[in-house]
């Protein structure tokens, strides 16, 4: 069975393949349903659900035709005629029940961006829809799961200190925390404080470290990520570093010039000198390397 | 004219900083007039992690005229509007003390200056 992901406008569509098994295992949902077919689903940007088609003359359910659409949203047309049908179609529970179990299917077909964009999607779709604290709890378990499974994809950019140096406002209230995440907040952000857990004082690995895990820091590569590190000035203050697309690290210590050398005035190279073994002044505590997802958002 | 004194020290956290009664305005503003420009070109401004001197900034209250540009201070050195004055008057000295007096004393002890 050949699932294709309704999705690009332009580009090619991703798709892959059910095996027999799973093929057969999808197909029971739909036992006693009406399947959604193309011309009857809401043709946004964007998702717009799943195609299925089967690829061998197996017969499927009644009123399953061999090419049928999941996931999508009925049209307002189609939804009239719904009520007069002799079999109901998925609810909306139902139907991204089906998505989020296609998706652990797509393995590789499915990069970051385009689970995060399904994700989003479908979230919008249910934000009116109250449903009991247990439904939610296991929703996001199954969330949670699907976000382990998506690919290491390391996304680090070019070094660009320009962006950051060329303007003395910029460069006065963007820190290495802003730096590392490469966001310019021009609010000298603070682990933490953009997701309402700021870190506890005096700073230590642990206490920064969940703190911008609130904001978004992963521990474990997941999705398109950037290399970071995260190094403390014992009880006084911490320190981060993020990695470059040419190899080096580059860092910006509070409020001065953006650089990609340390305290010693060594280039941070990435290979005989990394954020654990550089000149760090009074920062020698190193906590770890760490992975800030792309897009991630400081304050 | 309000003077705001920043120590220039942290990376991630705001740096600790405090703004100056008129008394030690007036005091200060005084010192830096007479200061001579330096005769070496031996000044060096670290601006790496660490200790970083002091910024001194100032800011407009209606009274008198602000300067437009920050102040640094670092070892022995006092940069004011694109020029290098010695700091014969200690006042990198004076102004770690004030910090002390601040509720600053333990960090400026870890620094070893």
């Amino acid at each position: 069975m050949i699932i294709t992901i309704d999705i690009f406008s332009g580009c090619k569509n991703p798709q892959f393949d059910l095996n027999e098994k799973d093929a057969k295992k999808f197909m029971e949902r739909f036992a006693g349903k009406t399947a959604l077919s193309a011309e009857n689903v809401e043709s946004p940007l964007g998702f717009r659900g799943f195609i299925v088609e089967s690829d061998t003359d197996v017969k499927l359910p009644d009123n399953i035709p061999n090419r049928f659409h999941v996931g999508g949203v009925a049209t307002s047309k189609f939804q009239t005629k719904a009520a007069s049908l002799k079999a109901p179609m998925l609810s909306a529970e139902e139907n991204d029940d089906a998505v989020k179990w296609l998706l652990t299917k797509a393995k590789d077909s499915v990069n970051a961006e385009v689970f995060s964009h399904i994700k989003t999607t479908l979230t919008q779709r249910k934000k009116v829809v109250n449903k009991p604290v247990s439904e939610v709890i296991e929703e996001d378990k199954i969330w949670k799961k699907l976000s382990i499974l998506s690919p290491c994809i390391i996304a680090n950019t070019p070094y660009n200190p320009g962006f950051w140096n060329n303007d003395p406002n910029t460069m006065a209230n963007n820190n290495c925390y802003n730096y590392a995440m490469n966001y310019r907040s021009n609010t000298f952000a603070q682990p933490g404080r953009k997701s309402g857990h700021p870190g506890a004082y005096p700073p230590t690995c642990a206490s920064t470290k969940a703190a911008a895990v609130w904001d978004g820091l992963k521990t474990v590569c997941s999705g398109s990520v950037k290399n970071v590190a995260l190094v403390i000035w014992p009880g006084v203050d911490y320190h981060w570093y993020r990695r470059h697309s040419e190899g080096f690290w580059g860092h910006k210590p509070g409020s001065t010039a953006a650089r990609n050398y340390d305290s010693n005035n060594n280039i941070i190279n990435g290979t005989t000198l990394t954020p654990a073994n550089c000149a760090r002044g009074n920062y020698t505590i190193f906590c770890g390397y760490y992975f800030s997802p792309t897009g991630m958002v400081v304050n | 004219m309000k003077i705001l004194v920043q120590m220039d020290v942290f990376s991630g956290r705001p740096n600790p900083s405090w703004e100056l009664s008129p008394s030690e305005s007036g005091e200060l503003l005084k010192q830096l007039s007479l200061l001579t420009e330096a005769e070496t070109n031996n000044a060096a401004f670290h601006d790496n992690l660490g200790y970083r001197g002091f910024i001194i900034s100032f800011q407009e209250d209606g009274s008198t005229k602000a300067p437009p540009n920050i102040y640094r201070v670092y070892k022995g050195f006092i940069l004011m509007n694109g020029k290098v004055y010695s700091d014969s008057s200690n006042i990198e000295k004076q102004l770690l003390e004030q910090a002390g007096n601040k509720g600053f004393k333990d960090l400026i002890e870890s620094l070893q200056l």
